[in-house]
């Protein structure tokens, strides 16, 4: 497992996983499918998800903070705020202010800390595709 | 023209004759003539003194000194404490007497390049008059150049600090104080702590000694620490989010409402654990659970979990600015979880209003818990020392054999939970 795969049907917010726990990938990856969303993949180290983002062309990216690779998820997040314009949800275990803080320069759409709650992804994924349609 | 009489010390009389501004320097020079005679009487007095006590390595009483030298009290005792500001005798009690014993001296010189922190001495205009070689090597400033030199101006790195200029001038003015400053020089960041500490000159008058500690490694140490236990924590909640993932995926694949009823369940009891992870924060003596924080997110953590929205059941707390430390943290998160989850599920009619109120108090040595809901009670024959319901069972396997403490629960007209563990 930790492969990058392809998932999801066509149609409602195409959202792509930045993840490296394979349970944790698996579990949002049924929710969002299960609600409708287009899960356009999962990639579980830094420095593809630009490549993945140029190809999947997602609405959403769900961002965690410690993935594999040499660059963290805020470094990849600022990468796709500079070179593309997309802000992220950042789904992480850290809860710490310094790292929140660090993560927010990025001016991420939500901080969301694990564990997850079904209801409080899909809230988070409905207010992200608002703020994207608004713009 | 008018005449003015003065009575001078001594009992000496000086008639002035006023004439232009001449007679107050005639005033002035006869009165530092006094003056000047005092001083020197006191100077001889004094060395007496010191004299006596340099034979003397027992101490003496002031009775001692007034005898031995032929002295009233009240001189003995009015030399006595100027020798005692300038640092000359030490006062010691033993029983009811006062014994007054001659200094240990040394000369400061000696013993500041001995330390390794850095160390510089002002006198009272604020100029430097000693500094170690620990001190010059810290400024990287060459004594020549800041000897005598007033300390605002002299550019010496981190002295010239305002907080520290502000922190100099207070010091001539209090008690012995100290603060801590970081500070950058371009090689990096130091971390230093500075003690300040009025100092009387032999002649009596004031200075200030400033003791500089680079304490960097020590905060540095610290840092690293405390990255390794966020690290630490932040490793406990993503395995917890991995096994709330793990009976996620599972309760997607059961058929039975029961069945998904106790994996839900579990979930809570998971994501309670987890938020007790999230809401500790780290004191000097370690970790502690911000409760107040705690209770808030949890209670609307179980609200949207539920299904419940916003209004409906108020939650009200009263904590104070508790915080419990870790052990007591994991456990009493666990029983607030548990307590909560059931009023929200069972206390009320689906919809009603209704109120919870979470107490904990300070009592010395113990914490009182209260928790208390104005729902429906329990079911009439439930056995409250035995209960059947796991969330009950917790709490009281938690409260009893976890804290240590005891748990009285009583149900009527709502239910009230009374914990009270020793810390």
């Amino acid at each position: 497992m930790g492969e990058d795969y392809e998932t999801g049907e066509p149609g409602g917010a195409r959202i792509l996983i930045v993840e490296d726990d394979a349970i944790i990938a698996m579990d949002m990856e049924q929710i969002l499918t299960r609600k409708g969303y287009d899960v356009v993949g999962r990639v579980d180290r830094g420095e593809k998800v630009i490549s993945a983002v140029e190809e999947k062309k997602p609405d959403i990216v769900l961002m965690d903070i410690n993935i594999k690779g040499n660059i963290d998820g805020i470094a990849v997040a600022k990468e796709l705020l500079d070179e593309l314009e997309l802000k992220v949800i950042y789904v992480t275990a850290y809860s710490d202010i310094n790292m929140k803080e660090r993560a927010f320069e990025t001016e991420p759409i939500g901080y969301l800390v694990k564990p997850l709650r079904e209801s409080e992804l899909v809230a988070m994924i409905e207010y992200a595709m608002k703020k994207i349609s608004l713009k | 023209m008018f005449i003015t009489v003065i009575q001078l010390p001594e009992s000496a009389s000086v008639g002035v004759v006023k004439k232009g501004n001449c007679y107050v320097f005639l005033i002035e020079m006869i009165n530092q003539l006094f003056m000047d005679v005092r001083i020197e009487e006191s100077k001889r007095e004094l060395t007496r003194v010191l004299d006596l006590l340099k034979e003397e390595p027992r101490g003496l009483s002031i009775t001692d000194i007034s005898r031995s030298l032929g002295l009233n009290r009240n001189s003995v005792s009015k030399y006595l404490n100027m020798l005692l500001i300038s640092g000359h005798v030490e006062l010691r009690s033993i029983g009811v007497a006062k014994v007054y014993f001659l200094s240990k001296r040394v000369p400061i010189s000696a013993m500041l390049d001995y330390s390794s922190d850095a160390i510089v001495v002002l006198n009272q205009k604020k100029e430097i008059v000693s500094a170690n070689e620990s001190f010059l090597n810290l400024t990287g400033c060459d004594f020549r150049d800041i000897i005598r030199a007033k300390i605002e101006k002299s550019r010496v790195p981190v002295l010239t600090e305002p907080e520290i200029l502000s922190a100099i001038e207070n010091g001539f003015k209090s008690e012995s104080s100290s603060f801590e400053i970081e500070w950058e020089d371009g090689s990096g960041d130091f971390f230093y702590r500075i003690k300040f500490i009025p100092t009387v000159f032999d002649e009596g008058s004031p200075g200030l000694t400033v003791i500089i500690e680079d304490i960097s490694q020590m905060k540095k140490t610290l840092i690293v620490r405390e990255r390794m236990l966020e690290e630490v924590h932040m490793r406990v909640r993503s395995n917890l989010a991995v096994v709330n993932s793990l009976l996620n995926i599972q309760s997607g694949k059961l058929n039975s409402p029961e069945a998904v009823d106790v994996l839900n369940s579990t979930q809570r009891r998971i994501r309670a654990l987890a938020l007790v992870h999230e809401n500790l924060g780290l004191s000097e003596s370690g970790y502690i659970l911000r409760v107040e924080d705690y209770i808030r997110e949890l209670s609307e953590n179980l609200r949207e979990s539920l299904g419940m929205g916003k209004g409906g059941i108020a939650v009200r707390t009263d904590v104070g600015n508790l915080d419990l430390g870790l052990d007591e943290a994991v456990y009493c998160g666990f029983i607030i979880n548990e307590l909560m989850m059931n009023s929200f599920m069972h206390a009320f009619p689906a919809g009603a209003a209704g109120e919870v109120c979470v107490s904990l108090g300070d009592e010395g040595d113990f914490y009182r818990f209260v928790y208390t809901d104005n729902g429906r009670g329990f079911p009439p024959g439930t056995d409250m020392k035995n209960p059947s319901s796991t969330g009950l069972m917790i709490v009281k396997r938690l409260t009893e054999d976890q804290l240590g403490g005891s748990l009285e629960v009583k149900s009527g007209n709502g239910v009230r939970f009374e914990i009270v563990f020793r810390k």
